[in-house]
């Protein structure tokens, strides 16, 4: 019985610190980028390793920071194009110029809320 | 971060110095690690040195404060250290 606990504490522990790394790991990208991009793209599939390792799920801030096609960082206005597209579904168009590859994610719920409010 | 912690935390980004090793060039490497490999650190400072981590003792600077740690502890991948600590 307190062995169990001990392991869920333990696991809780580790999914923490993999938190942390994945924090720490995106802003060192970001810091570095503008010198060395090779390297900011080696810290985002470090990042992605440890991600998948912990079972933890990125921080919603650095979700679209990276392409999921080729694992590169991305900096909007310079290697990533971000538009808003309002057909069939509201969503954020997010265009990684390195290898032209397409993210949509939408942001109907968040409109759904607003619709609420104002009624 | 923490002496305990930091076997399974991040070392990129970290300043580190290198107290102690078994070949004396290595000795008095002073910089922040800007990549890991599996048994070695890429340290940058005023050149870019490949320290084997099997053979040296760094010290590692987090908020003021200076832990002292054995490289052979700190052998794995960087995502592999996550895990492996704990099953022990």
């Amino acid at each position: 019985m307190t062995k169990k606990f001990i392991i869920k504490k333990e696991q809780r522990e580790k999914k923490r610190i993999a938190r942390e790394r994945i924090d720490i790991l995106f802003t060192l990208a970001e810091r570095v980028f503008p010198y060395n991009k090779e390297l900011a793209n080696r810290y985002v599939e470090i990042g992605l390793a440890v991600q998948q390792k912990a079972q933890v799920k990125i921080p919603r801030k650095w979700k679209r920071r990276y392409c999921k096609k080729c694992h590169s960082f991305l900096v909007p206005g310079v290697n990533a194009r971000v538009r808003l597209r309002q057909k069939r579904f509201p969503h954020v168009v997010i265009q990684c110029l390195e290898c032209n590859h397409i993210m949509r994610f939408p942001y109907l719920r968040e409109k759904k809320a607003k619709r609420r409010e104002k009624q | 971060m923490t002496k305990k912690t930091l076997i399974s935390h991040e070392l990129i980004g970290l300043k580190a110095k290198i107290v102690r090793s078994s070949h004396p060039g290595f000795v008095g490497i002073e910089g922040y690690v800007i990549d890991e490999t599996k048994n070695t650190l890429i340290i940058l400072g005023e050149k870019v040195w490949i320290v084997p981590k099997k053979e040296v003792e760094i010290e590692f600077e987090i908020d003021h404060k200076k832990i002292l740690i054995k490289g052979k502890e700190l052998i794995g991948r960087p995502e592999m250290r996550l895990k492996k600590r704990w099953k022990r």
